[in-house]
């Protein structure tokens, strides 16, 4: 997969590109709307992630380009302002999506992957990591054979990071995907309810699966 | 009284021209007047000179066949006059000149004469001949028979260049009376204004440091003092909140403060020797939880500032009520779970509010509820309709209360009841809920007993 950086600050340019590069991605950097516009031209890219505010050409205008030109390429804003006319305006001119910087390096990553899977919707099947299994249809969890007792809200946030075993999920992913809260408040309340259901499919077994990512949220996987 | 396109007239400009404006027109009437009489005057004198002689030469007349030498004896008398000579003619009935006064030819012929019916007995008629003179000519019976008829002319003349030179006069100080006065006009409209000047002055002096020097009503006229006082008042809001914006400002600093201050320690202490990685690990973890929450509270103070200008789009649903406040209740279930909390939701009805907005504020006065009610305790979320249509919600908590002192400034940014405990939250969770209610047109009400609990009301107007 190969991703495109167009971004004229060089810190966060480089630690996108580090950070995407770890995350198996093949990615170019381009300094200025110019340039990238150039390169989206000539090299053909999975996803092209660009800044707003730029010098020489801004983003709204790469894009615009783009889109004239009739590349299709997907493409993900990053932009420092968030006025509800930006969003439309970035949406209207047909951009993917639309990140508003401070943002996680995990939501960058997830909006990414959720950006590149569009097309087949997944079907609803058994979803399962190590020995926890969880059967979205009959609304059953196991672990180790072993039926767990889960609360609603522990089933459909266990669905969750069932449905995206490896990917780190931040929390305010989290209270978007479980409880439908769209701002970033300042409380435990993801910790509280992953550590209940921690307490229900890792604690009795003797092999962990939901680990903490410090400062991140949380992951499930097998280490 | 302004230019049809452009800026209105300076009030001296205003004032200067009405006042000239009133002047001409006062003393252009008094002129007009002064003269009309002066000329009447003279004209009533001339005609009385006339008649005068029209009736001697009657007299004289009543003697048949008439007189002549008398007759030239009396006309005689006119002409050897310094100043207003008169001459004249006597015609008898067939219109023949009977006997005139030499001097007589230079003036118009008998047929060029008024009739009598033109003149009649005591109207003149003013003309200038042609050797530049004015006469004024009467013509009149002479009440005998057979019937002679008296041609008379006077000398007018001299009145008439003295009527001439006070014409010119009254004009000449007319023109200087209007130049005069619209001196006069400035000067009095400059110095009328002048404590609009003084009090322009007094402003210009005023900057953003003497926001409370105020302009004292009774140093001012009386036109003005209205002015003044509405001044004061917007001198009092801009203070106020002025003061606010500083004490904001310094809030912000403060409340900054305290994270960077954490990153840069910890960053410094972490790089001052070599650590194992575990350990880089720890400080780098530690750092994003603070960058974590620098970001929550700039995104926080954007939210509020949005609000303030009502930037924020208000998506109004009608909602079910009752399942919206158990929705909140289930996100923060676990948490007041740990505390031993029991949520209790009541109450059903639609209510209209944005979703997202309703589930911040609840979530908002829920952490608050939560954080201080102590073990064992309740919260109970409830929900009452009006009869018009709005809706009450309030979250009641056996809480700690809070002291009536606090009341007041509870909404204030950054305001905590307890400085010591800024770990938790922002401080900015009631700002929010203050300002999320405004942008719905509603209130929030908060009431309050000491070590009994604390109870917090939401109204939202109805559709």
């Amino acid at each position: 997969m190969r991703i495109l950086i167009v971004e004229d600050e060089k810190k966060a340019a480089a630690y996108l590109q580090k950070g995407l590069t770890e995350q198996g991605f093949v990615v170019d950097v381009s300094a200025d709307g110019e340039e990238g516009l150039q390169l989206a031209h000539t090299v053909e890219y999975d996803l092209i992630i660009l800044d707003v505010m730029m010098p020489l050409r801004d983003g709204w205008s790469v894009l615009q380009e783009l889109r004239n030109s009739g590349k299709p390429t997907p493409v993900l804003f990053l932009t420092a302002r968030d006025s509800v006319e930006d969003r439309v305006k970035g949406l209207e001119l047909g951009a993917d999506d639309y990140l508003v910087k401070p943002f996680a390096f995990v939501e960058l990553l997830a909006r990414i992957r959720s950006i590149l899977r569009r097309g087949p919707a997944r079907q609803l099947e058994q979803l399962s990591v190590a020995d926890l299994t969880l059967d979205p249809i009959r609304h059953k969890a196991f672990r180790n054979g072993q039926r767990l007792d889960l609360s609603p809200k522990e089933f459909a946030l266990l669905a969750l990071f069932l449905q995206r075993p490896t990917e780190v999920l931040s929390r305010t992913l989290i209270a978007e995907q479980v409880w439908d809260v769209h701002f970033d408040s300042d409380t435990n309340i993801v910790d509280v309810a992953v550590r209940r259901l921690r307490q229900k499919i890792d604690d009795p077994f003797p092999k962990k699966l939901l680990h903490t990512v410090r400062g991140v949220g949380y992951v499930l996987e097998e280490r | 009284m302004s230019l049809k396109n452009g800026k209105p007239w300076s009030i001296t400009a205003r004032l200067t021209f009405l006042y000239i404006l009133s002047a001409s027109a006062i003393l252009c009437s008094i002129g007009w007047y002064l003269h009309l009489t002066l000329a009447n005057t003279l004209e009533q004198d001339n005609r009385q000179v006339l008649l005068q002689e029209i009736g001697l030469l009657r007299m004289v007349l009543q003697e048949q066949p008439p007189n002549l030498e008398r007759l030239a004896d009396e006309q005689s008398e006119g002409i050897s006059l310094p100043v207003g000579g008169y001459y004249s003619r006597i015609l008898d009935e067939a219109g023949r000149s009977l006997i005139e006064t030499p001097g007589m030819e230079s003036l118009p012929t008998a047929k060029g004469f008024p009739t009598a019916s033109e003149t009649s007995d005591t109207n003149g008629v003013v003309q200038t001949i042609p050797d530049g003179r004015t006469v004024m000519l009467m013509t009149a019976g002479s009440q005998t028979t057979p019937q002679y008829i008296i041609q008379i002319a006077l000398d007018v003349t001299h009145e008439a260049t003295l009527l001439a030179q006070y014409q010119r006069n009254l004009m000449g100080a007319l023109l200087l009376g209007l130049f005069c006065s619209t001196f006069a006009a400035v000067f009095v409209a400059r110095r009328g204004l002048s404590p609009l000047a003084e009090m322009t002055r007094h402003i210009e002096g005023i900057t953003a440091t003497q926001l409370h020097e105020q302009l004292d009503p009774a140093d001012w006229p009386r036109e003005l003092t209205v002015l003044a006082a509405a001044f004061n008042a917007m001198l009092a809001r801009l203070a106020k909140s002025f003061a606010q914006l500083t004490q904001f400002s310094a809030d912000l600093a403060h409340e900054l403060r305290n994270p960077i201050n954490t990153l840069m320690g910890e960053t410094e202490v972490g790089l001052s020797k070599s650590r194992n990685a575990e350990e880089y690990r720890e400080i780098l973890e530690s750092n994003l939880e603070e960058y974590g929450r620098l970001s929550r509270t700039v995104e926080t103070l954007l939210f509020l500032a949005r609000a303030e200008n009502t930037e924020i789009p208000l998506r109004l649903a009608r909602l079910d009520g009752r399942a919206e406040l158990e929705a909140v209740c289930s996100y923060h279930e676990a948490l007041a779970e740990g505390k031993g909390l029991r949520l209790i939701c009541q109450g059903q009805g639609f209510l209209y509010a944005d979703p997202q907005l309703l589930k911040r504020v609840l979530s908002n006065l829920l952490l608050n509820a939560i954080q201080h009610t102590s073990n064992g305790g309740e919260i109970c979320l409830s929900l009452d309709l009006a009869e018009d249509g709005s809706a009450a919600v309030s979250v009641q908590d056996t809480g700690c209360g809070i002291t009536a002192q606090h009341l007041p400034k509870l909404f204030d940014r950054f305001y905590r009841v307890d400085p010591a405990r800024s770990e938790d939250g922002t401080g900015l969770g009631l700002a929010i809920v203050k300002s999320i209610m405004d942008l719905h047109g509603g209130s929030v009400v908060i009431q309050s007993v000491p070590g009994r609990g604390t109870i917090v009301t939401l109204h939202f107007p109805g559709q």
